[in-house]
């Protein structure tokens, strides 16, 4: 009697499978071949080729690859985890996201952790010390790069001043010179023609250099529609990277945003709040002036009048 | 004497106010602050909010109610205009005192079978209250049917209401520029739905629960004229521009209304015997008609106020009956991301992109919704409104007598989608009816002889307030 053959796996069910045994493992795990650590996909390279093509995807990675000394191991990524985590009990997420959260750099932390809760509410006291960590070293991280900042900027205010003593001194040099030539003139018993002293022109300050830029106005009602949808649409493309957890793709959004002229974010997120209408919004019922978290920012614009665009209020819980 | 007004266009789900600061001044309509993706910048929200969370009760109204939602002792009373005005509610079947009422509710017997009660036992106590009360002589109340308990409601809120308007309103009167003007003593005027031909509105119950709102909230009310009816203020606002003119120290209505039609017809009632101002207001939930009047009788009027009749319609058809046969009909996915996802901010696009300009809108989660095939699905669905609103525009308009001159005026939301637009403004003129001036948003000239005006958002949506607030309705200036 012929052997019956096996159903063949599909290549995302073997992804699937190779991510759920990353995510239970409780050692490290190498990719494949053989080593001290036990591998990760079984087979020769041309069989697994697919799914490692699938894992290590460069748009998207689901596992990284580490390298310890002559070791490697993979880890899973944000994004495979993503993949995966419905299949795990809250426990096995708790544990799993303490892993990937700990590769994560800083600034992916918080929202990472935020992402976990979201999605499995239990997880939330396993990871309250995490994401307690997270919040602390994202603050000192922004405090570090704040430092950093005023130190720059200390250096270049220090290169400007610099360069203007430079300037000086050049018109200084060149007044000297043509005073000098004109009394050679004299001393010569040639006219000098007397068009008064020369007065050194001086170095033009930061503000003289470049005229200020007069703030964006709405002139007509049409710059102001106009201006009012390039708002709406700038804040739903950043809303639905929110939503997506698009964070990479979100922060150049947001980059826009707020670097355009009269916008204004509402929040961050964590914040705590009085709840107020003009400016949040809840999913239940809550009283003006309630204390409140907020889940996700929002948005405003300034506009010349004093009044305000509510482009997207932010989303507030209890 | 009205030398300055305010006027409160008093809306289902919107209110707008206009001031005329002067006899001469054109009318204005105040800025709100808070401006939302989905309202004019002079709309200020209606809804009102009442909060129980804390045992006691706090009402709030305008941007501080917007956009809330009920639950957890909050209480959201969307359209209590509506109650306000709704016919006088009755009591709902026999007299019972309350305890009666409360014990023949279905509500106590559901309690009752909740906690085991037999009914037979609820039946007993029920008569044995009623006993009671028959011998204790206790006269009975009616029992409060849902209509009268909103009634009520509602007008307890309207002097809170009032009360918050005026706090808001001179506030932001503080934001105009300088005026020297006491704001405070400026008296009010405000735009109501016309009843029975715009004729005795002044004594509808629901007036007389506004004024006395009014009053209690400490607005000085209009001496001479308290209240318009929406259409005719709307009608005087559109026309005028919400300029006033004066003369000589009185109205001059031939260079208010830019010397249009109608003023032709005041001054030469013999060759031009009647004028009719069509209005077909497109709301978000209702289409409103209205046909304003005047039938000299072959006599120059000076006065066109008194002259004037109107007849009114309104249908339940509105722009939200357009988005839900849009959101059925698209593919699924789409259909109930814009029904149950989409936010104010992408819905505006969409309607704007879709309805108006036959384009689509783009989203990296549902993709491209109104392009392609789905296309041809959105613009069936608007040209089916348009037909429906176009047969609503015959209907309401074959029961008008004849006019020889006439302007159309459309306005609302829905007048700002061409395609709508356009069956609107062909149905008015089918059956040999013709108009001589139209006015509506991006209105495009049809035939030779037609002048076209166009409105902006200003008439189109505060055309009320800024006609209420109009020299036209000052009888001492005439």
């Amino acid at each position: 009697m012929a052997k019956s053959k096996a159903p063949a796996v599909s290549v995302e069910d073997r992804v699937r499978q190779a991510l759920r045994t990353l995510a239970e493992s409780e050692g490290e795990m190498r990719l494949s071949g053989r080593g001290e650590s036990p591998p990760l996909l079984d087979g020769t390279p041309t069989a697994i080729k697919t799914v490692v093509e699938k894992l290590k995807n460069a748009s998207r990675p689901l596992v990284v690859i580490r390298a310890e000394g002559r070791t490697e191991y993979v880890r899973l990524t944000a994004e495979g985890f993503a993949e995966v985590f419905s299949a795990l009990s809250p426990d096995q997420v708790v544990t799993v996201a303490k892993r990937v959260g700990g590769g994560l750099p800083i600034d992916k932390r918080v929202g990472f952790y935020d992402d976990v809760v979201r999605r499995v509410p239990e997880a939330a006291v396993g990871l309250l010390e995490e994401q307690r960590a997270a919040v602390e070293a994202e603050k000192a991280d922004a405090e570090t790069r704040l430092a950093a900042a005023a130190k720059r900027r200390e250096v270049e205010e220090a290169t400007r001043q610099a360069l203007r003593e430079w300037e000086r001194l050049q018109d200084e040099r060149r007044r000297v010179r043509v005073e000098t030539l004109r009394r050679e003139l004299e001393i010569e018993g040639e006219k000098v023609a007397t068009t008064g002293p020369t007065v050194p022109p001086t170095a033009p300050t930061p503000t003289e250099a470049r005229p200020p830029v007069s703030r964006l106005r709405a002139e007509t009602k049409e710059d102001l529609t106009f201006r009012r949808q390039m708002a709406r649409r700038l804040v739903s493309s950043w809303l639905e990277a929110w939503e997506m957890g698009k964070d990479e793709g979100r922060q150049f959004v947001e980059t826009a945003i707020w670097n355009t002229a009269g916008f204004r974010i509402v929040g961050e997120v964590g914040d705590e709040v009085e709840f107020d209408s003009e400016l949040h919004e809840s999913p239940e019922g809550m009283s003006t002036g309630a204390a409140a978290k907020i889940v996700r920012p929002g948005w405003v614009m300034d506009e010349e009048d004093g009044g305000t665009y509510l482009v997207l209020p932010a989303l507030v819980g209890r | 004497m009205g030398d300055r007004v305010f006027c409160i266009d008093f809306g289902s789900a919107f209110t707008k106010v206009a001031l005329r600061r002067d006899p001469g001044a054109d009318a204005e309509l105040l800025k709100n602050p808070v401006r939302r993706v989905d309202e004019a910048d002079f709309s200020v929200p209606s809804v009102a909010v009442v909060d129980r969370s804390a045992g006691g009760f706090v009402i709030e109204f305008g941007d501080k109610a917007a956009n809330r939602k009920p639950g957890n002792g909050i209480f959201v009373h969307q359209n209590w205009k509506k109650a306000i005005f709704a016919d006088p509610p009755t009591p709902d079947g026999p007299t019972k005192s309350p305890l009666e009422a409360l014990l023949g509710s279905d509500e106590f017997k559901e309690l009752a079978a909740r906690f085991g009660v037999p009914a037979a036992q609820v039946q007993h106590v029920s008569q044995l209250v009623s006993a009671a009360s028959a011998l204790s002589g206790v006269p009975a109340r009616p029992v409060p049917t849902p209509e009268m308990t909103q009634h009520k409601v509602a007008a307890s809120l309207a002097p809170h209401f009032f009360n918050w308007l005026r706090k808001y309103v001179l506030d932001a009167c503080s934001r105009l520029k300088a005026t020297g003007l006491n704001f405070e003593a400026i008296p009010v005027r405000l735009a109501v739905p016309a009843f029975a031909g715009g004729r005795g509105y002044e004594s509808h119950p629901g007036c007389a629960i506004l004024l006395k709102a009014l009053t209690s909230a400490g607005w000085p009310v209009h001496p001479d004229r308290p209240v318009v009816t929406e259409p005719y203020s709307n009608v005087v606002g559109i026309l005028t521009k919400a300029t006033n003119v004066l003369h000589k120290g009185r109205v001059h209505i031939g260079n208010m209304f830019s010397r249009g039609p109608l003023i032709t017809v005041l001054k030469d009632a013999k060759h031009h015997t009647a004028y009719r101002a069509l209005v077909i207001d497109v709301g978000a939930f209702t289409t409103d008609f209205a046909a304003l009047d005047l039938n000299p009788g072959g006599k120059d009027v000076d006065d066109p106020d008194v002259a004037f009749s109107l007849k009114q319609h309104s249908v339940a058809l509105g722009v939200g009956e357009l988005d839900a046969k849009v959101f059925a009909a698209l593919p699924k996915e789409k259909g109930e991301w814009l029904k149950n996802v989409a936010l104010p901010l992408d819905l505006v696009d969409f309607q704007h992109k879709a309805y108006g300009e036959g384009k689509s809108l783009k989203r990296v989660g549902v993709g491209t919704i109104g392009a392609g095939v789905e296309s041809t699905i959105v613009r069936d669905c608007v040209v089916a409104f348009g037909e429906q609103l176009a047969a609503e525009t015959v209907k309401f308009c074959d029961g008008l007598p004849p006019f020889p001159m006439q302007e159309l005026i459309l306005t609302g939301g829905g007048s700002n989608i061409p395609a709508v637009r356009a069956a609107i403004q062909k149905a008015a003129q089918l059956g040999g009816r013709r108009f001589v001036k139209i006015h509506a948003p991006d209105a495009k000239k049809d035939g030779d002889s037609v002048v076209v005006q166009r409105l902006d958002e200003t008439f189109t949506r505060g055309g009320s307030a800024l006609g209420g607030a109009s020299i036209y309705f000052e009888k001492s200036f005439y």
